[in-house]
């Protein structure tokens, strides 16, 4: 099966600088999105190096087997948040500089998604929509039952990110894995789609546009910007086709 | 207007779908996912299908699925065999609702004369002493006669692993699959069958002969593991890594007899497996090992008899001791590289939260804090092992907004979590 990917990233409305950095190449079947943290110094460094360091290492490894994809990710994160790590400890003033990053690999009949923080991957079919990463915040973790709810309480900012690379010498990743299908859509985005268009309306614009993909990243960042566009915006899609 | 379709999301890590829920009904019978994966249709919430308040509530169409199909077992539906004329078997499931009398009755009666008279095979099948369904075969092991339900499931193996009734007799082949003697497989299940989706940390294959090659190929790395300055991420290493009292809580598992889990057979089968000890001194403390884990899940008392060093006693140390104080002569040993460190500081927290609890200390001074304090510490994935403690993340904050009634902690799971078994 072939993939089609579209993609592309808008600094949004409010910020000076645009800290999300992604990369597609549908020849290779990779697509990586990552958000600097805001707030952070350097954020636009770690997410620039967290989607060089992995691309790196895919496009320098020989073939992957399915069974060798999953290890593969984890050990590509691994390195790429200890080049961040690095390049804080370097220059004080990035020192502690953090991103999210969601990858899509497509090898074989399946997709294999690393993630860690709360950049998103949706999967879309037949005018369906399905959030398939699980962000990494403080309020799904206490929805989830994995912090105690006096986390929150204690926490004030919200959408506070539990995990993140840069932030610590290990870097924990959620693989993911699905059989694809033609006709499948995933999309992948940074924070700044997702906290400004709500769920339902991604879904309208997905099924409204579908027939013109290369049209939806535009369109997509475009309705973000319109509801205020506070964060910087990035989206992937990659298509599966027959 | 799109069709309705559900994504199921397995063990929090792989995706089954999109389906329609006649595909989803499908797939489940498939064995693509169980009991505790979760489903979302478009633009819904993720719900595990064990939580069923939830699931009546955001997809009460899937009601029926969950209830008939996937927590009524294997043994709330029965199967009749209807031979016809040509000797071509149909199969037709009814409900538990059909009528017993009238199968009891007149369906006996006729269809026994019926069968006799066209069908020889199956006359000298009800003559043998009774054509077990199911249900009765369970009966049968849960009462020890499992030689009895072996002979029965040898003679008609292939009628029943055909592919309607195999679901309804997998908890059977499972069971004689690990029972004594066996080899931890069955003719005509394959391995994924067998281990089913509930156990998806556990290795695909657990035969003996798995086990074997595994003890054989690793024998020269066991000494570095057993003296903690090594912890590879093989199977062989893994097994002797997994947490007893989370696979006890989980036992039985849906669609498990005896043992009451595929990690319960896996145990049982890498010790059986295992060579003969001699004098290797590594060889013992592996088996002492697994025999200490196989009492823990089965709660049994652990044999007097077994010896243990280094990294598998500090474990083992950790999941038996029962007083706070004792924990800190169970990491005695500076020689445990940072791995097995971390691996033990985590055990440790769990094997604290345990004492804690069962010790009733909770309602004592600073018994909750020092709770709360261990349990904001931890994390839901165990790395060595992939075992997920969501549940018992879940039971750790229900005991803290319950101040410590841990039975109250309980009962407010029991809905959510109906298959994991969570005590004092």
């Amino acid at each position: 099966m072939q993939v089609m990917m579209f993609g592309g990233s808008d600094i949004g409305r409010v910020r000076k600088i645009n800290q999300d950095y992604f990369f597609f190449n549908q020849a290779q079947g990779i697509a990586v999105v990552a958000d600097g943290i805001g707030g952070r110094k350097g954020g636009e460094i770690a997410s620039r190096t967290a989607v060089e360091e992995i691309k790196q290492s895919y496009l320098e490894c020989s073939a992957l087997r399915a069974e060798e994809v999953p290890p593969f990710l984890t050990s590509a994160v691994d390195q790429a948040n200890k080049a961040i790590l690095a390049k804080g400890r370097a220059d004080a003033r990035v020192e502690g500089m953090g991103t999210t990053v969601d990858c899509l690999l497509f090898v074989g009949n399946h997709v294999y998604i690393a993630h860690v923080g709360d950049s998103r991957t949706y999967l879309y079919y037949k005018g369906n929509l399905w959030q398939l990463t699980l962000d990494h915040s403080i309020e799904v973790y206490v929805k989830r039952g994995w912090l105690p709810a006096e986390v929150l309480q204690k926490n004030s900012r919200p959408g506070a990110l539990v995990r993140a690379m840069g932030l610590s010498a290990t870097c924990e990743t959620d693989i993911y894995d699905k059989a694809i299908r033609p006709g499948e859509i995933y999309l992948t985005c940074s924070d700044g789609l997702t906290g400004m268009v709500g769920d339902d309306k991604i879904l309208k614009i997905l099924t409204e546009q579908e027939h013109r993909l290369e049209a939806v990243p535009k369109i997509l960042m475009a309705e973000a910007n319109r509801c205020g566009g506070k964060d910087n915006i990035t989206v992937v899609l990659s298509k599966v086709v027959a | 207007m799109a069709d309705k379709l559900y994504l199921v999301r397995v063990n929090i890590q792989s995706f089954v779908g999109p389906f329609t829920a006649r595909e989803l009904r499908e797939a489940y019978k498939r064995m693509d996912f169980g009991l505790q994966d979760e489903v979302c249709a478009s633009n819904r919430r993720w719900v595990a299908f064990d939580d069923l308040p939830r699931i009546k509530r955001h997809y009460p169409e899937l009601l029926n699925l969950v209830r008939k199909e996937m927590l009524s077992g294997w043994g709330v539906t029965e199967h009749t065999r209807i031979i016809n004329g040509n000797g071509n078997r149909s199969h037709r499931k009814k409900g538990i609702s059909s009528s017993i009398a009238g199968i009891l009755g007149l369906g006996l009666v006729v269809g026994l004369g019926w069968f006799a008279v066209k069908n020889k095979e199956m006359f000298s099948r009800i003559m043998d002493g009774g054509d077990p369904s199911s249900s009765k075969a369970t009966e049968w092991i849960k009462q020890g006669k499992v030689s009895r339900v072996r002979a029965y499931v040898n003679k008609y193996q292939k009628d029943l692993i055909r592919k309607k009734s195999a679901r309804e007799w997998l908890p059977v082949f499972r069971a004689l699959a690990f029972a004594q003697g066996a080899q931890g497989s069955w003719p005509g299940i394959n391995s994924r069958q067998l281990r089913g989706r509930e156990a998806g940390f556990a290795p695909k294959d657990c035969s003996e002969s798995y086990w074997k090659s595994q003890w054989k190929s690793s024998a020269s790395r066991q000494e570095a593991y057993l003296a903690g300055r090594q912890l590879p991420g093989e199977d062989w290493a893994k097994i002797l890594l997994w947490d007893p009292a989370w696979i006890k809580r989980r036992s039985p598992q849906d669609g498990w007899i005896q043992p009451g889990s595929y990690y319960e057979g896996c145990l049982k089968m890498a010790l059986k497996a295992m060579p003969e000890e001699g004098a290797d001194p590594n060889l013992t403390n592996i088996r002492s090992r697994l025999t200490f884990q196989i009492s823990m899940v089965s709660d049994k008392a652990i044999p007097e008899n077994i010896t243990m060093s280094g990294s598998l006693w500090a474990l083992s140390c950790l999941e038996s001791t029962v007083k706070l104080e004792e924990f800190k002569d169970c990491l005695d040993n500076p020689d445990l590289d940072r791995e097995w460190q971390n691996l033990l500081k985590r055990r440790l927290k769990l094997n604290i939260i345990r004492v804690l609890i069962t010790g009733n200390r909770l309602q004592k001074s600073g018994g909750l804090t020092r709770f709360r304090e261990v349990v904001d510490s931890l994390t839901y994935l165990d790395p060595a092992t992939g075992f997920e403690y969501g549940p018992e993340m879940r039971y750790f904050q229900e005991i803290l907004q319950t101040a410590g009634n841990t039975a109250r902690a309980r009962n407010n799971l029991l809905i959510r979590y109906p298959s994991v078994r969570f005590s004092d």
